[in-house]
């Protein structure tokens, strides 16, 4: 085996079979799917308890109609009846002797319906709302004699949409779930591999193992077996999360599809997508080696490792921005600097809003400047991987530029 | 097995505005053990690493058996000053994996790994993770690691360092075999006991430049080749005769003065004549850390007129090379 086999099977190997990889690996999605099941949970849990704690319940309550529009039998069927001193009533409802007053304006399609109540606390207040709506709402259909128009009144009718594109129908929502999965895999990749590559690049600095191990193996050759491990470690991550994601996808998809208009696979977005990515991870790489190739030890590396993270990740925050803006000067920039292109890029790619011309342009900038980056870290790992005890200064780079002695 | 010759001419190593290493030339035979001597920052390791090709010399030319030193000419074991080892991983696969980057395969270096561990009385400990060895233990797998798949040249700096008498026996017996199976061994030690017992020739260095250099009797003849032991009550007067080396107790060492007598019979009636009370006197060969201190403890250059300069210069010129 090669010493740059070595290098990459030793590496490898002492990563994944540590306990407290799998554990941190399986744990990620093991949490991911928890958290959701417990939001999900919760979720339907508070819609159901807000709808039925804002229904409209039979309530007494008396009210002025300057609409003429509100019915007093069925005013009456939820407890209504006219208001004959609309002061004193509101002033009941202050003292907490009468449950509620509604007023009625002239023109309830565009003007507001005033209510007093007595507090029942947050979420049952909404009941009052409803029961006001549900008196008018029934009020008109009652006046109406056309069941149909009392069913159109009573709930709005379905649409359903059929969108175009280039002569073809355009793809819906769920098409730009597949491209933006490598959205999240990057993100993923990032932070499960930010600790790990800095601290194997340092390791042999902080254990003063760089003299003896460099009269076996080049620092090129050592530095370039660290990042193809960790690369490997990343796919074995990925994949973990990946496998049992794709088979919940797949068996939850068809329950959603109808509603999100069909996943569709779109060749060209995935393949941007997807060079996006591991252009992206090289440059990630490229950093975090440059981070451990600068400090001494992995304590004082954690300061320049925040920093590589957020330069990576930032553009998140500015994505629905950016997706909603695509032609905006802050969308440029974001798309164009060169730490923020990888996830920027895939979140445009994903809602199809990069255009081809500038799908090539961001897939070139990002393996360019992943291969700059790769060639400085290791430019800077060459040189200090000797270095013991204090970080790599720019004016040390300086004058490894202009010829000083350095590390080979 | 033959070992690797070492060639070093006209090196300089250059940090900021500091010459480290100044013009420094010296050879190393296959076969030789060679001590490389001087005090910290006098530019060892410096050298060292330059020669390993792990940094890039300002100057010159450093060279193992003709050629600048790259991984994969392979043959080296080098110990360096500041070492350690993977500290989460086992024993045996930090050894195994060195002994891969040598060129073995697998079950060759699980192979020696095991025996050198069985050797050392480390084996039960093979599978333990190398943080909860003691530091000697370690010390031990790491100069296993060094003298693994019998490397043409060792170099060992400091080895003895922080080893407890037993394991520095066993040490420099591990080290005695390796030259006995013909390597090169290059030697950076304080402790001239070690020196006296193992090298053929020496190095001294001071601020980066040659300051001594040949075999130890050359050295020794060069400082004087020998040294005044007086066992006396009270201090020891100033003469002409000798010099003050060291003075411990009840014992002083004098350096004798190119005017002395070779047997020390002017230096003894000189302390007589002075009122002395001596009660032991003995020449003997200077020692190795007697010139040590003498070429560390003074500021005085190779050329500054005095008997230490002198000294200097003179065993530099005998060693075949001028710093």
């Amino acid at each position: 085996m090669s010493r740059l086999g070595t290098v990459v099977r030793f590496e490898f190997v002492r990563a994944i079979k540590k306990p407290a990889f799998w554990i941190g690996t399986l744990a990620l999605p093991i949490v991911v799917i928890l958290v959701s099941v417990l939001v999900g949970v919760g979720q339907a849990a508070g819609s159901d308890s807000v709808s039925s704690s804002s229904s409209a319940t039979k309530t007494p309550f008396h009210y002025v109609d300057h609409s003429g529009l509100v019915s007093a039998s069925v005013a009456a069927q939820w407890g209504g009846s006219p208001s004959r001193d609309a002061a004193a009533d509101r002033a009941a409802v202050r003292a907490g002797t009468l449950e509620a007053f509604v007023e009625y304006p002239a023109k309830p399609s565009t003007q507001t319906i005033r209510i007093d109540a007595a507090d029942r606390g947050l979420f049952e207040n909404g009941g009052y709302s409803s029961l006001a709506e549900r008196v008018l709402e029934r009020s008109v259909a009652a006046a109406v004699d056309d069941d149909e128009a009392v069913a159109l009144l009573r709930s709005p009718p379905a649409t359903e949409l059929t969108a175009y594109a280039d002569g073809r129908v355009a793809p819906g929502w769920l098409s730009i779930v597949p491209p933006l999965l490598y959205v999240a895999a990057f993100f993923g990749i990032v932070i499960l591999l930010a600790t790990r590559m800095v601290t194997v690049v340092v390791e042999e600095k902080e254990n003063r193992i760089s003299e003896m191990i460099l009269t076996t193996v080049t620092a090129g050759d050592l530095i370039r077996g660290k990042v193809v491990a960790m690369l490997l470690v990343g796919l074995v991550q990925v994949g973990v999360v990946l496998v049992p994601g794709l088979v919940v996808a797949l068996a939850a998809l068809p329950l959603v599809a109808s509603r999100l208009g069909g996943l569709a696979l779109d060749p060209w977005r995935m393949v941007v997508g997807a060079l996006l990515l591991v252009g992206g991870v090289l440059l990630a790489c490229g950093l975090f080696v440059a981070v451990g190739a600068a400090v001494p030890s992995i304590k004082d590396a954690s300061t320049l490792q925040s920093a590589a993270i957020f330069a990576l990740i930032i553009p998140l925050y500015a994505a629905f921005f950016v997706m909603t803006t695509p032609s905006s000067p802050v969308a440029a920039f974001f798309t164009w600097f060169p730490t923020f292109t990888p996830i920027t890029a895939m979140v445009r790619n994903a809602v199809g809003t990069l255009s081809v011309v500038e799908s090539v342009a961001c897939i070139v900038e990002v393996f360019a400047a992943a291969a700059v980056l790769l060639w400085f870290a290791e430019y800077l790992f060459r040189h200090s991987v000797a270095q013991y005890g204090s970080k790599v200064t720019l004016r040390q780079i300086a004058g490894w530029r202009r010829g000083r002695p350095g590390t080979h | 097995m033959s070992g690797a010759s070492i060639s070093v001419r006209d090196f300089v190593m250059r940090f900021g505005d500091r010459d480290v290493v100044d013009g420094l030339s010296f050879d190393v035979a296959p076969g030789e053990t060679f001590g490389l001597l001087g005090s910290n920052g006098s530019g060892k390791t410096t050298t060292i690493r330059a020669l390993l090709g792990i940094t890039t010399p300002t100057a010159g030319s450093l060279t193992i058996d003709g050629a600048p030193y790259r991984p994969a000419t392979g043959g080296i074991g080098y110990l360096p000053e500041e070492r350690g080892l993977y500290r989460k991983e086992s024993v045996i696969d930090v050894m195994t994996y060195f002994g891969m980057l040598r060129g073995l395969r697998r079950p060759e270096a699980v192979r020696w790994s095991t025996e050198y561990l069985e050797r050392i009385g480390l084996a039960d400990r093979a599978k333990l993770r190398v943080d909860k060895l003691s530091g000697g233990q370690q010390q031990k797998v790491q100069l296993g690691i060094t003298i693994m798949d019998r490397p043409r040249l060792l170099i060992l700096d400091e080895p003895t360092k922080g080893l407890d008498p037993v394991n520095r026996r066993l040490l420099l017996d591990l080290v005695d075999e390796r030259k006995a199976d013909g390597a090169t061994v290059v030697l950076v030690t304080h402790h001239m006991d070690e020196v006296e017992r193992l090298c053929d020739r020496i190095l001294l260095l001071r601020d980066g430049r040659a300051a001594a250099y040949g075999t130890i009797p050359d050295v020794q003849d060069a400082f004087g080749g020998a040294v005044a032991r007086v066992v006396l009550d009270g201090s020891v007067p100033p003469s002409d005769r000798y010099r003050l080396a060291r003075h411990e107790g009840h014992v002083a060492h004098l350096v004798p003065s190119a005017a002395a007598a070779a047997d020390g019979s002017d230096i003894l009636a000189s302390l007589v004549a002075a009122g002395v009370h001596v009660t032991g006197f003995e020449m003997r060969r200077i020692p190795l850390d007697e010139i040590f201190v003498q070429v560390y403890g003074h500021d005085a250059g190779a050329d500054d007129g005095s008997a230490v300069g002198r000294a200097l210069a003179g065993t530099v010129a005998r060693g075949g090379s001028a710093a």
